[in-house]
């Protein structure tokens, strides 16, 4: 198509001929039925920030329809589950859609790498693969190796390349889209690699979201245009950029995860030149780019068409941003444009969103109070002088379609001020896990409340977010399970299992620093010293980050009466430990 | 370019990401000897890419571990044509 034609390729428009409908459909196919009889789209972005493929609504209802059509050729029974690797590629969106008029359940795969792990991304390919009973799987042509090796020891239909689908013969059966009490999608949650769990998204679920987010949380018109470099495997990537902007009959602009680590300034390029309204990132994201700009690139950028900034899915500190928007001030980015927002895949994908045009909400509270008792004073910034004080922001109010309760562990409500876990009910809340009966009941209760696991308080109908997910270790915008490194850790000799706890904490510079006690027999400094190294090796090359490591004697952890290790008993006494020797962030350095 | 001239340059394109490279050669792992993490992996290979003038994909890399897997890779690509 595109790359066919003679005449240069075009960048989708602003939507000009189609009146404005934010997400009020049944359905995702009937959202793009609406979309294709306009002229917006998803434009693709390569490497070197040029425009490399289009592909706008039209095109996609028609392409995606086609496929449909072949892939029902292959005799698989409606529901049928349908992996993507999801490369920043047109081939994603098509057989997304295609999925959806089939009557086949997509999910998407991660299209992320790490240098040398390649046994890793297949092992974790295969199990998703697994644990979501795929019969078909596609991959674009770079990640083809890995599923073709990854579908080995797995019974699949059919796996192949786009080209291996296309070249399918096309059939009359005739297509029953997926209706609006079907699952529309399964969303891997960033949780464990090993026992990953795939969110049951319904039609109604979704909608429902997108038009809470398109009507409430980011009012969006027909002057937006949005851009973005997230994953499409990740529930802000997929729902935000890719099902928003077709809900909504806006244009998107894309660049790869890829690319924006490889050339952060080459989103700031495609905001300023396509003249981008609505873009988010998690905060690594801006500090990333705040990074790598010189004081000189701000004559390049012009960012005053950037009005939505939102930035969510971890842990928000306002120093970076600040940062951001302060390097960035003379090429027109407005600080007010940040919008602090709360989600999570369990939920499609937003929970809250703070009021457009204010910026980042930061709150002083008492920090004896709030260790204490979990009781929110609010400090004014005369009585808060970073000693006696903690900082967090105010994620706005949530999404009219949700209930929201704070409560505390027996279950009780708790009042606004008092932190507790996060509880929330409503129509965009997942069904369940799929085929996961044990972990569904943990998280959802018979009323459909969903425990979100993550702790804050709440004022009136805003949420502020202390503490996500309990346990979960965040580094530049990963969430890594603490299970899976100590998982890695027992598969070394001299490591017993149960006998390893991770965790992170955050430093006095306020970034998240990862430990790891492990409890070895070991006394001989040599090999305590090489058991170090080999372990530290270890997790770099599976999760590529530093690790401090704390060998310690055994029986050394803490144990509950029912004799499970306790990882935030571990946390406090490796705290401890690090206070005796000195004051923390030099001993880690030294190590890590 | 030959190999060890390829790992040469690269071991001096590290320099601006880790403290010290006296001890690096062609057997250092990139993520556990060097100790890069993933983001600063993926701003390294920025560097290389323009540097060598090549894009690398991900299939080669998923089999690069260490500088002189890297150093392999890149003489495939550019077919040892003098850079």
């Amino acid at each position: 198509m595109n790359k066919n034609n003679q005449i240069p390729m075009q960048v989708t428009p602003l939507n000009s001929a189609l009146p404005l409908k934010n997400a009020s459909f049944n359905t995702l196919t009937e959202a793009l039925e609406y979309a294709a009889q306009g002229d917006t789209g998803y434009n693709f972005y390569d490497g070197r920030g040029d425009l490399s493929s289009v592909l706008s609504y039209k095109e996609l209802r028609l392409e995606a329809r086609l496929l449909a059509g072949k892939l029902l050729g292959l005799g698989c029974r409606r529901g049928t589950r349908v992996a993507i690797v999801a490369e920043t590629d047109p081939m994603f969106h098509r057989f997304f859609f295609a999925c959806q008029y089939a009557g086949y359940i997509p999910v998407a795969l991660p299209a992320g790498f790490q240098i040398g792990a390649r046994k890793a991304y297949v092992e974790q390919l295969e199990r998703m693969l697994d644990s979501c009973g795929a019969d078909l799987a596609v991959a674009p042509e770079s990640h083809i190796g890995f599923l073709k090796q990854a579908v080995e020891r797995l019974n699949l239909v059919k796996a192949g390349t786009p080209d291996e689908f296309d070249s399918l013969r096309k059939t009359d059966i005739s297509m029953q889209p997926l209706d609006e009490d079907d699952i529309a999608y399964l969303q891997y949650t960033s949780g464990s690699t090993r026992f990953p769990r795939g969110v049951e998204i319904s039609q109604n679920a979704v909608m429902t979201n997108l038009r809470d987010i398109a009507v409430h949380g980011l009012k969006i018109s027909e002057r937006d245009r949005m851009v973005s470099w997230l994953p499409l495997y990740h529930d802000m990537g997929l729902v935000a950029f890719v099902l928003l902007p077709l809900g909504s009959q806006l244009s998107a602009d894309y660049l790869s995860p890829r690319t924006f680590g490889m050339r952060p300034r080459l989103w700031l390029k495609l905001i300023s030149q396509n003249r981008g309204t609505i873009s988010s990132s998690p905060p690594f994201g801006y500090a990333l780019c705040a990074k790598r700009l010189r004081l000189t690139d701000q004559d390049r950028y012009d960012l005053s068409s950037w009005r939505v900034a939102c930035v969510g899915a971890e842990r928000i500190h306002p120093e970076p941003l600040r940062q951001f928007a302060h390097v960035l001030k003379a090429a027109n980015f407005d600080a007010e444009a940040f919008v602090a927002c709360y989600g999570m895949a369990e939920c499609a994908l937003a929970i809250s969103f703070e009021d457009l045009d204010v910026g980042i909400t930061s709150i002083q509270v008492d920090k004896d109070s709030m260790s204490r008792e979990g009781l929110v004073k609010p400090l004014n910034d005369n009585e808060a002088n970073g000693l006696n004080s903690l900082t967090f922001v105010d994620c706005g109010k949530i999404l009219p379609s949700f209930e929201m309760a704070i409560r505390d562990d027996s279950g009780a409500d708790l009042p606004d001020y008092q932190c507790g876990r996060i509880c929330l009910r409503g129509p965009s809340v997942m069904t369940g896990y799929f085929q996961n009966p044990t972990a569904t009941d943990e998280a959802l209760s018979k009323e459909g409340w969903l425990d979100t696991g993550d702790i804050g308080y709440r004022v009136g109908d805003n949420v502020i977010v202390t503490a996500r997910r309990k346990d979960v270790i965040i580094v530049n915008g990963r969430n890594i399970w603490p299970h899976d490194l100590e998982y890695l850790a027992e598969t070394l000799p001299g490591v017993r299992f149960g006998n390893v706890s991770a965790f992170s904490f955050a430093d006095d510079a306020g970034s998240d620093q990862v430990v790891m006690v492990v409890e070895s027999r070991e006394s001989n400094p040599a090999k305590v010293r090489s058991l170090i190294n080999e372990l530290s090796a270890l997790i770099s090359k599976n999760f590529g980050m530093a690790c401090h490591i704390d060998l310690v004697p055994p029986r050394t952890l803490p144990r509950t009466s029912s004799g499970k290790l306790s990882r935030s008993k571990a946390k406090q006494d490796f705290l401890a430990r690090l206070e005796v020797i000195d004051n923390g962030t030099q001993v880690i350095s030294a190590n890590a | 370019m030959t190999h060890s001239k390829i790992v040469t340059r690269l071991i001096e394109l590290l320099e601006n990401l880790v403290s010290s490279v006296e001890d690096f050669d062609a057997e250092t792992g990139l993520v556990g000897d060097a100790g890069l993490e993933s983001i600063q992996v993926i701003e390294y290979l920025c560097e290389v890419e323009d540097d060598f003038d090549i894009v690398i994909d991900e299939e080669a890399l998923s089999y690069v571990n260490t500088v002189g897997d890297l150093a392999e890779t890149i003489l495939k690509i550019t077919d040892g044509k003098v850079l």
